[in-house]
């Protein structure tokens, strides 16, 4: 092998040259990396038609943003922490990755489904007094219904990790409302007024039961470390009640008091006296994500 | 032309082995800035003098509190400022004390670096739960300083504060067994009322807290349970809540009796 001599000269004196030779390598090693991009891509292809058989077409839903009024500064300082933390952050995951994450779990996605189908059959058993035929219909809500009629939740994001039922760590809620939503839609036709509206009541119920659950959670975390009076208290309840976050699952929390989860800051602090205010932005807020939750059927009819 | 090809080939062979052999490198040691590597775990990354103001505040609100409860006067406030700033003062000489045992070790030796984590994790700890513990100066000075129809007034206090408290681990816990024992309002409603009344003026100790719910429920007779529940809740309850037979003799031993 032969080099020109010039060549050989400019490697050992110019690092303007040096630069360029980096580039080059580096532009190569893209090149060779976007080729096993365009493999994936093919292979995810079939990959989303396999869970496409499944589950039908699949839809994604970005994560919700972060429940809060900032001023426009807070927001700006905001949005340069989220570019220099990581991207991956807040990454818009495309639908057909989802897919793939789902892709490989799909009867375990079905057994989970079947399995808060029937807990949820016990509730509404107990919530309305059903009629024979009732209940005989009930019986048909089988695996091949759930699969006809129930959209697993295989769209959550969380942190933007694409949260996988395959690994167990999908939110229940959200499978549990995807299961609610499909039972109300078959058995509203065949209840009667008073029947739907019963089984209604009690859902409503029961998801108020968890977000105040929830929220006073949250109030039991912030009272630790702010000490608040009972009127902050009841002003801060109202403001989680209206937030949302009363979605958030705390038990995470309460097992780790040092952490809060994301809260509306702004409808928190105007409730906070000076000092109070200095601790609660001290205060670490950090997306837990979800837990695994056993769903073993105990419940037997 | 073919040279300058073949020169830039091997280089780009080159400078890919030269990439491998650098990751590899890096891949085998952990490297750590030890440059404040104390205050960064220690201290989360806050400076010592952020450090100080927010355990100020955290005594400052306590004693806030503790205006509101127990009509403490301004005397006895300044009293127990000072008995908290001996408490900070306390905290920081420990600080300085673990400081000057960690700086000598290299955090890139496993050994030396599992000695680090050992030293610093209680200063660490130690801010996390505040300094606001049994055995600080502002407790004692607490104890000391207030009359006794303030010390009543505060217990009344926390005692109330205890039972919100145990009201939310309860709601949470039952939250969660419904997801496998369903309950319509009425049957929540009263199981949680059970659950409370049982637990009515009883002083649960912290440890226990996080399984009170299961701890009650576990005591309750199946002819109690029955009242509230079908058959097939019955049964499936006592699936959920197993295994606290051990737990509730441990609080009979210590004179609390739940049932």
């Amino acid at each position: 092998m032969r080099f020109d001599k010039g060549s050989v000269r400019g490697l050992r004196i110019s690092s303007q040259h040096a630069m360029q030779i980096v580039l080059s390598v580096t532009l190569c090693l893209l090149a060779i990396g976007s080729t096993r991009l365009s493999a994936q891509e093919t292979n995810t292809e079939d990959e989303l038609k396999k869970v496409e058989s499944l589950f039908g077409e699949v839809k994604v839903v970005e994560k919700k943003p972060k429940p809060d009024s900032k001023k426009p500064d807070e927001e700006k300082d905001d949005d340069k922490e989220a570019k220099a933390v990581g991207a991956v952050a807040n990454v818009r995951v495309p639908a057909r990755a989802l897919a793939l994450q789902a892709g490989g779990a799909g009867q375990e996605i079905q057994d989970t489904l079947a399995k808060v189908v029937q807990v949820e059959l016990a509730f509404l058993r107990r919530a309305v007094k059903l009629t024979k035929e009732q209940e005989d219909h009930l019986a048909t809500l089988d695996a091949k219904w759930i699969k006809k009629n129930v959209r697993p939740p295989i769209d959550n994001v969380v942190n933007g990790v694409i949260v996988n039922f395959a690994g167990g760590r999908v939110s229940m809620t959200a499978v549990q409302k995807s299961v609610v939503k499909a039972i109300a839609k078959e058995m509203d036709p065949i209840f009667d007024p008073e029947q739907a509206q019963a089984y209604l009541d009690e859902r409503k119920k029961r998801d108020r039961f968890v977000v105040e659950s929830n929220i006073d959670g949250i109030l039991l975390l912030l009272d630790r470390k702010l000490s608040l009076r009972d009127d902050q208290s009841q002003n801060i309840r109202k403001a989680l009640l209206q937030s949302g976050v009363g979605e958030t699952d705390v038990r995470m929390y309460i097992q780790n008091p040092n952490y809060l989860p994301p809260l509306p800051e702004a409808s928190i602090v105007k409730h906070l006296d000076a000092i109070q205010k200095d601790v609660f932005r001290g205060l670490q807020q950090v997306e837990f994500g979800v837990q695994q939750e056993n769903v073993e059927v105990v419940i037997k009819r | 032309m073919n040279g300058s090809l073949t020169f830039l080939r091997v280089l780009s062979a080159f400078a890919i082995l030269w990439i491998g052999f650098y990751s590899s490198e890096l891949k085998g040691q952990v490297v750590i800035d030890q440059v404040g590597q104390f205050e960064n775990y220690a201290f989360g990354n806050l400076p010592e003098s952020a450090v100080k103001k927010k355990l100020q505040s955290q005594f400052e609100l306590e004693i806030k509190k503790m205006v509101l409860s127990c009509d403490l006067t301004e005397a006895q406030q300044e009293k127990i400022r000072f008995a908290a700033q001996g408490d900070i003062s306390r905290f920081f000489r420990l600080v300085d004390k673990t400081r000057k045992s960690t700086e000598a070790l290299n955090m890139n030796d496993q050994e030396q670096a599992q000695k680090f984590w050992q030293l610093a994790s209680p200063i660490q700890s130690k801010l996390q739960t505040g300094l606001n513990t049994a055995d600080s100066l502002f407790r004692k000075s607490i104890e000391q300083i207030l009359e006794p129809e303030q010390q009543e007034k505060l217990a009344k206090r926390e005692e109330e504060i205890n039972s919100s408290r145990m009201a939310v681990y309860i709601k949470l816990r039952i939250a969660k067994i419904e997801r496998q024992v369903p309950l319509v309002s009425n049957q929540r409603e009263s199981l949680i009322d059970m659950i409370e009344s049982t637990l009515k003026g009883k002083k649960i100790p912290q440890e226990n807290i996080a399984n009170i719910t299961d701890i009650v429920i576990g005591g309750f007779s199946d002819e109690k349970l029955g009242k509230i529940l079908d058959e097939d809740q019955l049964a499936a309850i006592r699936k959920v809540v197993q295994n606290t037979d051990g737990m509730r003799q441990q609080l009979a031993r210590k004179g609390i009796k739940l049932e």
